[in-house]
């Protein structure tokens, strides 16, 4: 039996030593794998779901191939029927590893729940982030596997001509990046499912939302294969860079998520999540650095606006969650405080707590706004005002974030409270443009009732990317006293969670001294 | 000397219910520790706080000195813990199980394989190890949770329920299993229905009801508490009657009564005082073929601790 061999089996190794350089590298390797990982393939290989895909996926590209060939006038050359062929086999293995492989990974960690499996993984002392990364690596074993059955075909449409090789290298790339970012989003959304119900309406929901990107995959595969030349084009290249960037931030942020729903209640869920989000919104910022000075060649600060937005867009689900979360620490979380004054302040922003998600949200937008302005700095002049939008972005989002949360963080103690708030934040959002429009209606203003109103987000950006700033001058002004009122109501808050980081360090130091002056 | 398992003072709500109020016991290594009570007594939430998966609102658990709220990581290294109901994964094989948990340990190369033949050879599952586990049977599945619990070599056990669902036969094996364990220097709480299973392995007990601690220590110990005299039955050749007599006129006798076929009585004195009275008994004529002290059924201890109160 082959060292690999055993891995997937599970049986101890022949006696005999190893002889070969991968003999002797694959125990080490072995040792490293990640379990869930080793397990997931191990009951893929012999269960009936992942055999049933691959050979669907062999069968229905071997099927599609010969019916075209046999539907073939026998006087026609083979040449340029390729886009036929791709256009086909695409499809196909795109319901395969984008619709099918997501929903085993939903599948598997449901079956964690479903099993009663989970609390044996926890007492074995497996973290949630290694559970999850396993199951996601593990879709991802199957969605290669899935794309190896297709790759003869896939070359061969090329041979027959007809399709443009880049075009088929960008649609496959997209795919392989979102079958793998899909899978990690069934897996958040797995991680929410606990109830028998849950998990039927997440079931619902996620593949609705997993057929509407493979339709639009399917259909952009379609469009570039028509139109090859569209890759060449400016527009293509920067929506490529922002798909390239916010796929990863989503799928990493999705699988974030994941972790925090499944570690225990009492266990720190937050500060992994807040650590990731903030590394994100880091990247991506970095991201439109390097995209407003490299990628075009000239400054081009519309990477400065794109890229914070991006960032924000990214982050603004978790730190809805963050920021409502209950404010005082948990008996498992106060030992985690660093004991070091000055980390605990660092650490602030990272730790668990409605008023601490404030903080976190705060320094967030300042990064955004100093990153900004440096890279503005240092850029040659543009008419362009990208801080402006930034501010204004993000004191949107300060104001959507805190000011309900503020006034009802009494309320976040429970359960229900925190849900009450959590829906309550979107729901005030989608007041304060409808309500506007809606007595526009009343009140018959021609422009309120086209969404143009100061107290609508959407127009006010739009119009500050339009650099019309001057047009809004109330919207900004009502901005600004909103931001004002919500850093009234978030004082407490901010100053409790503060504080009660600080206590937690002393009382820890505290604990030391006493403990060392116990003989 | 630290206690392997010591529960201070727990207390635990889910809401307006509290499941466990007060909750205090120790378990030392090498002792087998029986925790019994109703249904909805605590016994589960209990144990899940002492294997991590839980907290308490108040107190602490320790594990060989750590405490699980500070460092669970650390103290679960040290548990193992089988729930009352847990699943195994389709389509895996005895060995690949234990060989997931293994690596899910943490242990790696020879020492993966060694601790997995080990845990197979003490559960005797080494001759089923390729057999797929939804072929097993629930006793089969009983040994190979107990199997994968002990994997880690953990110094302390934690087993709820786990002779619930098994027949005759995988209950004795189990008990064996468990007094191997215990022999081994592992402290062992164990939570079972099947009172006379825990009386027959259990070094001591805790009795549980709505959530409070109604008494804990050896069964002797609690029999003691409860009940201060010893019950006797006394057999002897001849007439009860003269015997009866006998036996009324002994200061420390009392609740003299019929039984089988000869007389039970209780008896207020420590085993010199009995075998006094067995001497004044022979002095005086009596015949004697059977004198033993009746032993404490767990269940009539259980009874009279308990009210039966549900929560």
């Amino acid at each position: 039996m082959s060292a690999a061999a055993e891995a997937i089996s599970g049986a101890p190794a022949p006696a005999s030593a190893p002889t070969s350089a991968w003999s002797r590298l694959w125990p080490w390797i072995d040792d490293r794998l990640n379990p869930i990982l080793v397990k997931e393939v191990r009951q893929a290989l012999r269960g009936r779901y992942f055999r049933n895909l691959f050979w669907f996926t062999v069968v229905a590209a071997t099927a599609i191939s010969e019916l075209r060939l046999l539907s073939m006038d026998g006087n026609r050359s083979i040449a340029g029927l390729g886009m036929g062929f791709f256009t086909a086999n695409f499809t196909v293995m795109a319901i395969a590893t984008m619709v099918f492989v997501p929903f085993w990974a939903f599948q598997s960690m449901s079956g964690e729940w479903e099993e009663n499996t989970y609390d044996l993984l926890v007492i074995s002392n497996m973290r949630p982030r290694q559970l999850l990364i396993g199951k996601a690596l593990a879709a991802g074993v199957q969605s290669l596997l899935c794309f190896s059955a297709f790759a003869p075909y896939l070359v061969s449409t090329f041979l027959m001509g007809g399709v443009d090789l880049w075009s088929i290298f960008v649609v496959l790339g997209a795919t392989v990046l979102l079958s793998w970012g899909l899978s990690m989003v069934a897996l958040a959304v797995a991680s929410f499912g606990r109830s028998r119900v849950a998990r039927a309406m997440l079931a619902i929901a996620l593949l609705t939302l997993i057929s509407f990107v493979t339709a639009g995959t399917v259909g952009f595969g379609g469009e570039l294969m028509q139109s090859p030349e569209t890759l060449r084009s400016s527009y293509f290249s920067m929506a490529m860079w922002v798909f390239l960037s916010i796929v990863p931030s989503v799928s990493i942020l999705a699988l974030a998520v994941g972790c925090a729903r499944i570690a225990h209640e009492h266990e720190n869920r937050s500060t992994f999540l807040r650590v990731i989000v903030t590394v994100n919104s880091i990247l991506l910022l970095g991201w439109g650095v390097y995209g407003a000075f490299f990628v075009r060649g000239t400054f081009d600060p519309e990477w400065l606006e794109i890229m914070p937005m991006t960032a924000l867009a990214t982050a603004i689900l978790p730190l809805l969650f963050f920021v409502t979360e209950a404010e005082e620490f948990g008996r498992r979380v106060v030992k985690q405080v660093p004991k070091s004054r000055w980390r605990a302040l660092l650490a602030l922003p990272f730790l668990p707590g409605g008023g601490r998600g404030m903080w976190l949200y705060m320094a967030t937008a300042l990064m955004a706004l100093v990153v900004v302005s440096i890279a503005m700095i240092f850029g040659p002049g543009s008419p362009r005002d990208p801080q402006l939008l930034v501010a204004v972005m993000f004191g949107y989002g300060f104001v959507a974030l805190g000011l309900i949360s503020g006034i009802a963080s009494f309320r976040i103690r429970s359960l229900r409270g925190r849900t009450g708030v959590r829906i309550a934040i979107p729901l005030f959002l989608i007041l304060t443009v409808v309500a506007p429009t809606f007595l526009g209606f009343l009140l018959d203003l021609g422009r309120w009732t086209r969404w143009e109103h100061p107290f609508n987000p959407f127009w006010v950006l739009y119009k500050i990317l339009e650099r019309q700033a001057h047009d809004v001058s109330l919207g900004l002004s009502l901005l600004a006293l909103a931001v004002l009122m919500t850093l009234i109501v978030n004082t407490r808050r901010l100053w409790n969670s503060a504080t009660e980081t600080m206590e937690a360090s002393d009382a820890r130091r505290s604990a030391d001294r006493a403990r060392e002056a116990t003989p | 000397m630290t206690a392997a398992l010591e529960v201070r003072g727990i207390t635990r709500k889910f809401q307006e219910l509290t499941a466990v109020s007060r909750v205090s016991f120790s378990v030392e290594p090498g002792e087998i520790y029986g925790f019994i009570g109703p249904n909805g007594a605590g016994k589960t939430t209990t144990m899940r706080i002492c294997a991590t998966l839980d907290l308490p609102d108040t107190g602490d658990v320790f594990v060989d000195g750590t405490s699980v709220i500070e460092e669970p990581r650390l103290a679960r290294a040290k548990i193992g813990f089988m729930p009352d109901s847990y699943g195994a994964y389709p389509h895996t094989t005895i060995r690949e199980y234990l060989d997931f948990y293994a690596r899910a340990y943490g242990l790696r190369g020879k020492a993966r394989a060694k601790s997995v033949a080990e845990v197979l050879d003490f559960t005797s599952l080494t001759q089923l190890d390729e057999k797929p586990i939804d072929k097993l049977s629930k006793g089969m599945k009983q040994r190979l949770c107990l199997a994968k619990t002990l994997l880690p070599d953990p110094h302390v056990l934690i087993l709820d329920e786990p002779a619930a669902g098994l027949d005759p036969r995988a209950r004795v094996e189990l008990r064996e299993l468990v007094k191997a364990l215990g022999a081994m220097g592992k402290a062992v709480l164990i939570s079972s229905h099947i009172l006379s299973e825990l009386a027959e392995m259990c070094d001591g007990i805790a009795v549980i009801e709505s959530g409070k601690l109604l008494a804990n220590g050896s069964v002797a110990e609690i029999q003691k508490r409860l009940q201060p005299h010893l019950s006797i039955y006394l057999r002897t050749l001849g007439p009860v009657d003269e015997t009866h007599k006998a036996l009324l006129e002994e200061a420390q006798v009392s609740n003299v009564h019929e039984a089988r076929e000869g007389l039970a009585f209780d008896f207020a004195g420590d085993d010199a005082a009995m075998a006094e009275l067995l001497a004044r008994l022979v002095l005086r004529g009596v015949r004697p073929v059977e004198f033993a002290g009746e032993a404490v059924r767990l269940e009539d201890l259980f009874m009279s601790l308990t009210e039966g109160k549900l929560q």
